[in-house]
């Protein structure tokens, strides 16, 4: 018997070694982004600067317009709040509301280089540099560790500005 | 054979038989129970529980779970359907699901929510798990973990969730042990009832998109699954749900209307009919109108209820005496669940 019980404690053994070899978890997706603050890409908020992968700031005043939506079967929130020209986009998870998104969504707001919507194709080269990659549709910067900044083009002008989270 | 040699097999397979005992324990333990909470991920696997066949299947994401009634079907029109629906289910994971279903019964008709051809690469594993972990184990399963594994996921974690849920272990509560055998049922022949009211009181903006293109990657798979329909001789129907979030371009919407006239196919944007369907935003949604309560779904089913019996050549089951049992039970337990609501009317 004690031979027995020996071999099926080995046995459960390796096979409890096997699990620890692979990821652990309830099935949720951990997202972690490092991100840092870019000047040049950051956005004025009533008088509050604001960047990709901040904490929303609690005193940014009353938004022009909001809207959250919950994520399906998820916890957690997103949030978009407008601010005249600019979108800002959150994520809250019950602990903590982070900035995701920025977008400027008409000329009523600029970069801190003074790009807008309806700007050139060459403005916006010849205030941010040469892009990290384009195309005819889009110029995309390195806006810091962990967020890119993309113009959207269409016939060489500009239709939208966002700052987001990625590669 | 030695009487010693004997023993030391027997003793072997006791042990090998002690050991799958004490892993399906700690599978069965582990592997998360969707009960008290986030109960979407139990629609998948609530299917097999069917006795009787369907006229009609759903699949697609939470804009059909949430709202369409199959309780409302059969009681104003006679049509049995099922939705099998999961929470942000991507198109390869309808198609997959649609594949399983489809061999094992004969609907007249599948309906398809489009709004996931917005997605053309894997996106969650929180999703994918609630999407694939409750199918039985087949070659569609085995499809489904193929096409949805995001890049840190593992096939063997599927083949064996303990492997993926193992260090639940902290996180065990009272509901695992509860359902560690047995799972109540949370649906309504996959419809999750919602009985809040919180109105629209703004929408999003529409911000420019770089690509409007849905991709390839969906547009294959809903030529698959046109396909498949067509092999089982099935009428495929595609629909956009009423829901206002996540937002849905007019740009996809001309793709998927193109797309559904080029081969013959019925395709309703129900957001875009919402008046006439009757839909009050003030009072049929429960999320600010990212998806209808189960006032709005009643109206929705009633309004699909009339298209497909008036267009698609759906008739009433009610002189069916086994079926009209069967569904009695259904809408009495629909029922007493939306007698315990507050209605906003």
């Amino acid at each position: 018997m004690k031979k027995y019980v020996k071999t099926v404690t080995a046995m459960l053994a390796v096979l409890m070694l096997m699990t620890s070899m692979f990821a652990c978890g309830s099935g949720e997706a951990e997202v972690t982004h490092e991100t840092q603050r870019v000047e040049e890409w950051s956005l004025n908020v009533n008088g509050k600067e604001l960047y990709v992968g901040m904490d929303m700031p609690k005193d940014l005043g009353e938004p022009t317009s909001y809207f959250e939506a919950a994520s399906c079967a998820i916890q957690g929130l997103d949030k978009d709040y407008t601010y005249g020209s600019i979108l800002v986009k959150t994520e809250d998870d019950g602990k903590t509301e982070r900035i995701v998104g920025l977008t400027i969504l008409d000329d009523g707001a600029a970069t801190t280089m003074g790009v807008t919507i309806g700007d050139s194709r060459d403005k916006v080269v010849g205030a941010h540099s040469t892009p990290k990659s384009e195309s005819e549709t889009a110029l995309v910067y390195a806006a810091g560790v962990g967020v890119i900044a993309k113009f959207l083009l269409r016939d060489g002008v500009v239709t939208s500005i966002t700052y987001t989270l990625g590669e | 054979m030695e009487v010693a040699v004997k023993k030391r097999i027997l003793s072997g397979v006791c042990a090998t038989v002690a050991v799958i005992v004490i892993w399906q324990l700690l599978t069965a333990l582990m592997t998360p129970k969707y009960m008290t909470s986030i109960p979407e991920g139990a629609l998948i696997a609530e299917y097999y529980e069917e006795t009787s066949p369907h006229q009609v299947l759903f699949v697609g994401d939470c804009e059909v779970y949430e709202n369409f009634s199959p309780i409302t079907l059969w009681e104003e029109y006679g049509i049995t359907s099922y939705i099998r629906g999961s929470a942000q289910q991507l198109i390869w994971q309808s198609y997959y699901l649609l594949d399983e279903m489809l061999r094992r019964e004969s609907p007249e008709a599948v309906v398809f929510n489009v709004l996931s051809v917005k997605y053309g690469t894997p996106q969650n594993e929180a999703y994918n798990r609630m999407s694939i972990d409750g199918m039985r184990w087949s070659s569609s399963k085995w499809g489904a973990v193929q096409a949805s594994m995001t890049e840190e996921e593992d096939a063997i974690t599927y083949l064996f969730p303990l492997l993926r849920y193992h260090s639940r272990w902290n996180e065990l509560s009272g509901e695992d042990i509860t359902y560690l055998f047995r799972r109540d049922r949370v649906g309504y022949n996959g419809y999750l009832m919602q009985t809040g009211v919180r109105p629209v009181t703004s929408q999003p903006p529409w911000v420019p998109l770089e690509d409007y293109t849905v991709p390839q990657t969906c547009m294959d798979y809903l030529d698959k699954m046109r396909e498949i329909c067509e092999h089982y001789g099935v009428e495929l129907i595609l629909i956009k749900a009423p829901s206002i979030y996540p937002l849905w371009y007019e740009e996809w919407d001309a793709q998927i209307a193109a797309y559904a006239e080029a081969h013959g196919l019925a395709y309703y944007n129900f957001l875009a009919m919402s008046e006439e369907i009757g839909i009050d935003w003030e009072r049929d949604t429960y999320d600010a109108g990212l998806h209808l309560n189960v006032w709005g779904a009643e109206k929705l089913s009633t309004y699909f209820g009339k298209l497909l019996t008036e267009k698609h050549g759906l008739t009433s089951q009610k002189n069916d005496a086994v079926l009209s049992g069967i569904w009695a039970e259904k809408c009495a337990a629909y029922a007493a669940e939306k007698a315990n609501a507050v209605s906003p009317y």
